[in-house]
């Protein structure tokens, strides 16, 4: 019986595996094994194998030549061929270690940087990592070769959240250092201040990088379903605040979710795809982001 | 403020239930790490503050809402006065029930007695500020040792000696007394405290309800008394059945309410001696009557009728006396018929006794039972007078009217002594016309001989008469014009307005006239003094003949009073009734002037007891309360004095404050359901 792979987007499932490169690839894999029926298959001149039209393919893979003889509609499909560019950059800050189910964001962004790093090697793109908190980290040039994974995942598998956060700096720095045009893809709460932060990923712009923000939050910073009366400690700063949940919580869900909008619909007004998960998100949705950006990439 | 119950008050210890788990739910808040506070900070503080405020309004409504319901447990009261057992300077009367129904056992002691130590009990919540009035409550009121004084031991001394009367209760005598000491009151505080059985027959002496005026006068009614069973013997009266001239005895045996009334034996004595037995077997309140015979003797007849005893033994005996000889009637003026028809030829048990025009005085009405005025002219204020006492001390007088009598000197002088009839003058002469009876009262006991006859009277011819104005008396026969032939001016006194003179009718000659004069004067001679009963607690007028010397009162108990040398001219003697029940007489050191029994009102016999409804509708401007012997005198007075009860106002804010933790609890709850999904992630 073939092991169904798709289970491995769930990050409950995953969070219980050992081994970054196994996360990442099963992560890969269900994805893969999910699309086979679907519309993302190749971006590379290269042809591969022939396989049946399937609704929602674009006809300009369509093999006409086959079509003639066969009266059979056929798609092309091809190895990739790339020359892209792409810069994971993980936030590494005191808050992305929070959790309320098991799984930390900082851990399911490392998955989700793994999966993509996995992915983007896979198909013949360079992949680099950049690690940061209130100041750049870490930084691994992108290589395309595969051996370049392990680099990455080791780096990804020794990430421990620490310190506070300075994203808008960090940022600014990041920029000046990525000078080759690339795929900027960014992992982080966004938890800072936000007009740097938005100042920031339009510098990204600005050098004509194509960017990605995965905006990873956990399920309670969005519903804050807190059922008794709690103190808060905030993890960064260790502040503490006596809260009732029922009294705050429609406004606190307002707020994020006007602070989520803002995102939203300031940076893609600047190009930027932004992508909200929750670190209860199965991986797939990411990865669609991502392949839907690389598709328009070309 | 007081309290009715003050141990509930350890309930409001439950108060500190919510403030207890306040307490413990504040100290397990939990310390909880979060990603960012940046959006919590600002509105945290506001709502915190808002939360908390909250929660301390609801802590405080719970702890109000638990002190509420603990403290309208306790019954608290409202009152002007001081706290507890204190009272304002107040002036109070109580009435202490000692009609003779109190003297019922229930359990052992008298109602009485028992109503006596509660009045002792009530005597503890009076200082030496108040005026205390202790009234009875049996007609004619008295009242118990000093009036309106502050020695409580003095009338705690005069309670403990006090016995219960014999009399009736009549209460609207002793409220009114009451009411008056009151009003007259100056002390701030008012109080009437009536002790009684709240039996029924003692509230119906109220012609009007009791008007308290402006006075705020408290009123506590301690209900002694349990609705009971009772049978008394209710009367006994007296006939000569016509044509005999032994006396006959009829006694009324009554039963009121449920009860073995089975095989109850009634015995009647003649001066102790045992002279008949009966079974008195009368059902719920029903009546029983049996008839015996008594011997022909001289002189007066008394005994005593008895039946086994119940509770109530007092009414279960009843004593009589009788003259037992033939009724003297007394006949002035023209009256030859009437003598004539008294005659011991006559018959019918009667010995006339014939007094000269001019010579009616108080001896020699001594030894009449009736009196006939027939066709007499006029009267000396002195007659007058002696007339007067003759009729008050339970003689009858039977007065015909004819051609010589003074008009104006019969308005102005007899008959306003003996009722509201006036003479209007005499009916013209009609020379050869002639009135008849046209309508007469044939149910009436002096028609008794002619009752299957259809007119008796229609060919009597009548040529003149008075005309009268009845008044308020009763016409019981009158002639074809209308016009009264006989009236009933009292019910010792009958007029007739023509005489039995061959002038003016010749009803004298008929054979009418005999049965109708005799018929006429066994009515009024029985309805007179044939039997001298009279009830404990009346005035009365004891009648006897003319006395030689001291003349003394002997009753049960022996002499209990003695009249000074009336010189022989004493023909009624005033007596306040005594106490106790029996047989009395009136004698000198050589005769018997009299003889008479006293017995108890049978009113009192009925233990039916009062609607208090309607007791308070009589008292309907004073603050009554009704408690019942069995609750704590000293609460009672609490209650009474304390005023307003105030736990149901603490039970409705208690409601009020059930609500608002309803309203407080509820929007928390709303707060804390489960929470859902937020649309602008989702939508993402």
């Amino acid at each position: 019986m073939t092991e169904d792979y798709r289970k491995y987007l769930d990050p409950a499932v995953i969070s219980r595996l050992k081994g970054m490169d196994i996360k990442a690839r099963l992560v890969v894999e269900g994805f893969v094994s999910g699309l086979h029926r679907g519309p993302y298959k190749g971006f590379s001149v290269e042809f591969a194998e022939h396989r049946q039209y399937m609704p929602g393919d674009p006809i300009r893979y369509l093999d006409w030549k086959v079509y003639g003889k066969t009266d059979r509609f056929y798609i092309k499909e091809y190895e990739e061929e790339t020359n892209l560019r792409a810069y994971l950059i993980m936030d590494g800050s005191g808050s992305m270690g929070y959790s309320s189910n098991g799984m930390t964001k900082l851990e399911y962004g490392s998955y989700l940087a793994a999966s993509l790093a996995y992915l983007m090697l896979k198909q013949q793109d360079s992949v680099g990592l950049l690690i940061f908190d209130t100041k750049l980290r870490k930084y691994i040039p992108p290589r395309s070769v595969k051996k370049h994974l392990h680099v990455i995942l080791k780096e990804l598998s020794d990430l421990g959240a620490r310190k506070e956060t300075d994203l808008g700096e960090s940022l600014h720095e990041l920029a000046q250092r990525v000078r080759r045009r690339g795929l900027i893809i960014l992992i982080s709460d966004l938890l800072d201040d936000e007009e740097k932060v938005i100042r920031g990923l339009k510098l990204f712009r600005h050098r004509k990088h194509e960017v990605i923000v995965f905006h990873v939050l956990d399920p309670y910073e969005v519903l804050f379903p807190f059922e008794h009366e709690v103190i808060l400690k905030d993890m960064e700063t260790g502040e503490e605040i006596p809260a009732v949940p029922w009294e705050v919580r429609k406004e606190y869900r307002e707020k994020v979710s006007a602070w989520i909008n803002r995102y939203r619909t300031v940076l893609r007004q600047s190009g930027i795809d932004y992508v909200p998960v929750r670190t209860s998100t199965t991986f797939d949705v990411a990865l669609f982001s991502y392949l839907e950006k690389r598709q328009r990439l070309g | 403020m007081n309290f009715l119950n003050p141990l509930y008050l350890v309930a409001a210890l439950t108060a500190l239930v919510p403030l207890i788990i306040h307490l413990l739910h504040r100290q397990r808040a939990r310390i909880e790490v979060f990603p960012s506070l940046e959006f919590l900070r600002r509105m945290m503080r506001k709502k915190t503050r808002r939360f908390h405020l909250k929660q301390i309004l609801l802590l405080i409504a719970r702890i109000l809402l638990l002190l509420l319901i603990a403290l309208a447990l306790a019954g608290p009261t409202l009152t002007g006065g001081r706290v507890v057992r204190g009272h304002l300077p107040t002036t109070a009367v109580v009435i202490l029930d000692d009609s003779f129904s109190m003297q019922r056992t229930e359990g052992g002691s008298s109602l009485f007695d028992e109503a006596a130590e509660k009045t002792i009990d009530l005597l503890d919540y009076f200082d030496r500020t108040d005026d205390v009035h202790v009234l009875t409550g049996s007609y004619p009121s008295t009242s118990f040792g000093a009036s309106g004084t502050s020695d409580l031991e003095g009338l705690r001394a005069a309670l403990r000696e006090a016995d219960c009367s014999n009399r009736t209760t009549d209460m609207a005598v002793p409220l009114r007394q009451a009411l008056a000491i009151l009003q007259a009151s100056s002390k701030p505080n008012r109080e009437i405290h009536i002790i009684s059985d709240m039996q029924q027959a003692g509230w119906e002496g109220f012609e009007e309800d009791l008007d308290a005026g402006d006075s705020d006068i408290k009123v506590l009614v301690i209900d002694m008394g349990r609705e009971s069973a009772n049978a008394c013997v209710e009367d006994i009266g007296f006939r000569i059945p016509a044509g005999t001239d032994n006396l006959e005895m009829e006694v009324t045996f009554k039963r009121f309410h449920s009860g073995n009334a089975q095989g109850r034996v009634a015995e009647v004595f003649v001066k102790d001696a045992l002279l008949d037995r009966a079974v008195f077997s009368a059902g719920e309140s029903s009546v029983e009557k049996e008839r015996f015979s008594l011997p022909a003797t001289e002189g007066f007849l008394w005994g005593e009728v008895t039946m086994a005893e119940d509770r109530l033994p007092i009414d279960d005996r009843r004593y009589y006396a009788v003259p037992s000889r033939r009724r003297v009637v007394g006949v002035v003026g023209d009256a030859y018929y009437v003598k004539t028809a008294l005659s011991p030829e006559g018959g019918g048990g009667f010995r006339p006794l014939d007094i000269e025009e001019g010579s009616l005085n108080r001896e020699s009405l001594a030894r009449a039972d009736v009196l006939v005025l027939s066709n007499v002219p006029r009267f000396s204020p002195l007659e007058v007078e002696a007339i007067s006492e003759f009729v008050l001390a339970g003689g009858s007088v039977l007065i015909f009217l004819g051609s010589r009598v003074d008009v104006g000197a019969y308005n102005r002088n007899l008959l306003p002594h003996l009722g509201d009839m006036r003479i209007e003058g005499a009916s013209p002469a009609g020379g050869t016309a002639f009135y008849t009876i046209e309508r007469f009262e044939r149910g009436h006991r002096i028609f008794d001989k002619f009752k299957s006859d259809a007119n008796p009277f229609a060919d009597t011819r009548f040529y003149q008469f008075m005309k009268v104005r009845a008044g308020d008396g009763h016409t019981i026969a009158s002639f074809s014009d209308g016009s009264p032939a006989i009236v009933e001016v009292s019910d010792r006194v009958m007029v007739v307005t023509t005489p039995p003179d061959v002038a003016w009718n010749d009803f004298a000659l008929t054979s009418q006239f005999l049965p109708v004069l005799h018929e006429t004067l066994l009515y009024l001679s029985s309805r007179a003094r044939l039997s001298r009963s009279y009830h404990l607690g009346e005035e009365i007028l004891i009648p006897s003949t003319p006395a030689e010397g001291e003349v003394v009162l002997e009753g049960p108990n022996g002499v209990i009073r003695h009249f000074p040398d009336a010189g022989g001219r004493i023909v009624g003697f005033p007596i306040r009734s005594p106490e106790e029940a029996g047989i009395y007489f009136l004698k000198t050191d050589r005769e018997t002037l009299s003889v008479f029994a006293l017995n108890v009102d049978t009113s009192e016999s009925d233990l039916t007891k009062a609607d208090i409804n309607q007791v308070k509708s009589k008292l309907r401007d004073f603050d009554l309360r009704q408690v019942s012997e069995t609750d704590d005198v000293g609460e009672s007075v609490s209650m009474l004095r304390q005023g307003r009860d105030l736990a149901r106002m603490f039970l409705w804010a208690a409601l009020a404050l059930l609500l608002l933790e309803t309203v407080l609890a509820s929007s928390f709850w709303r707060r804390f359901r489960a929470p859902g999904e937020d649309d602008a992630f989702a939508d993402s």
